[in-house]
């Protein structure tokens, strides 16, 4: 079905790739149906668009892409509602804020996941149970810690005894 | 909102599942103990605030500001 989104104007989407959000999302919580789209020029950023609002698109991404050790904890009611036991994958986004004033300073939400069930395609945002993370991660500083934690596991070089 | 006083050691009932019991209080601190069925989420309202506020957010972007995100990836890229 052709819908009109914020990023790309009019695209086409396969409406088995809708998304279906009984509680909305914190915030919109009478918005619904989103689907997920994105261009490969774009990667590792998706965006998560409103199917009947236009104006409505949250640019996200995979948290394991800032923390590649990302622990997702749910609650017992969010995988009773995600339906978690009948799910092959659970598909996790995170939201990134972009400040209009100072894109460099762009932050993605750790705490508050959108979790989708890649099998029946309803999704929730819920409330990591982890307190390890905020809903304010500096994009550019976790990126920067991943280079710093791989070059100090580089193995040292040999010296020469020669 | 209801408001009730209660002492440390004395509780509330809310419904017939959930139970909350002022364990003890410290200067302005009160520490609480709360008694409810497992499907029913419990979280301090200052995180569900700040997820709502962070979610309006992000709501908000250019489209045009996501070229710049992605040259943090790119940027990275050519420096491995």
């Amino acid at each position: 079905m052709k819908i009109d989104s914020k990023p790309y104007g009019e695209i086409e989407v396969d409406t088995d790739k809708i998304i279906t959000f009984s509680d909305g999302l914190l915030g919109f919580e009478d918005v619904h149906e989103y689907v997920v789209i994105g261009k490969e020029e774009e990667r590792p950023f998706e965006w998560l668009q409103a199917v009947h609002d236009p104006g409505l698109a949250f640019v996200v991404i995979s948290p394991r892409v800032v923390r590649p050790d990302y622990h997702l904890n749910l609650g017992h009611q969010d995988a009773q509602e995600l339906d978690v036991d009948q799910a092959e994958n659970l598909l996790v986004y995170c939201l990134v804020t972009i400040p209009e004033d100072n894109p460099d300073n762009m932050t993605v939400n750790l705490r508050g996941p959108v979790v989708i069930n890649d099998q029946t395609f309803e999704g929730k945002q819920i409330i990591n149970q982890d307190d390890r993370y905020t809903v304010r991660h500096s994009l550019q500083e976790e990126l920067e810690n991943q280079a710093e934690e791989s070059q100090a596991e580089q193995p040292a070089e040999a010296e020469d005894p020669s | 909102m209801l408001v009730l006083t209660r002492k440390t050691d004395e509780c509330i009932m809310i419904g017939d599942d959930v139970e909350i019991m002022v364990i003890g209080v410290e200067g302005d601190q009160v520490k609480l103990g709360i008694d409810a069925p497992r499907e029913i989420p419990i979280h301090r309202k200052e995180v569900y605030d700040e997820i709502q506020e962070e979610t309006r957010r992000a709501a908000e972007p250019d489209v045009g500001d996501i070229e710049q995100a992605t040259e943090l990836f790119t940027d990275q890229d050519a420096e491995n």
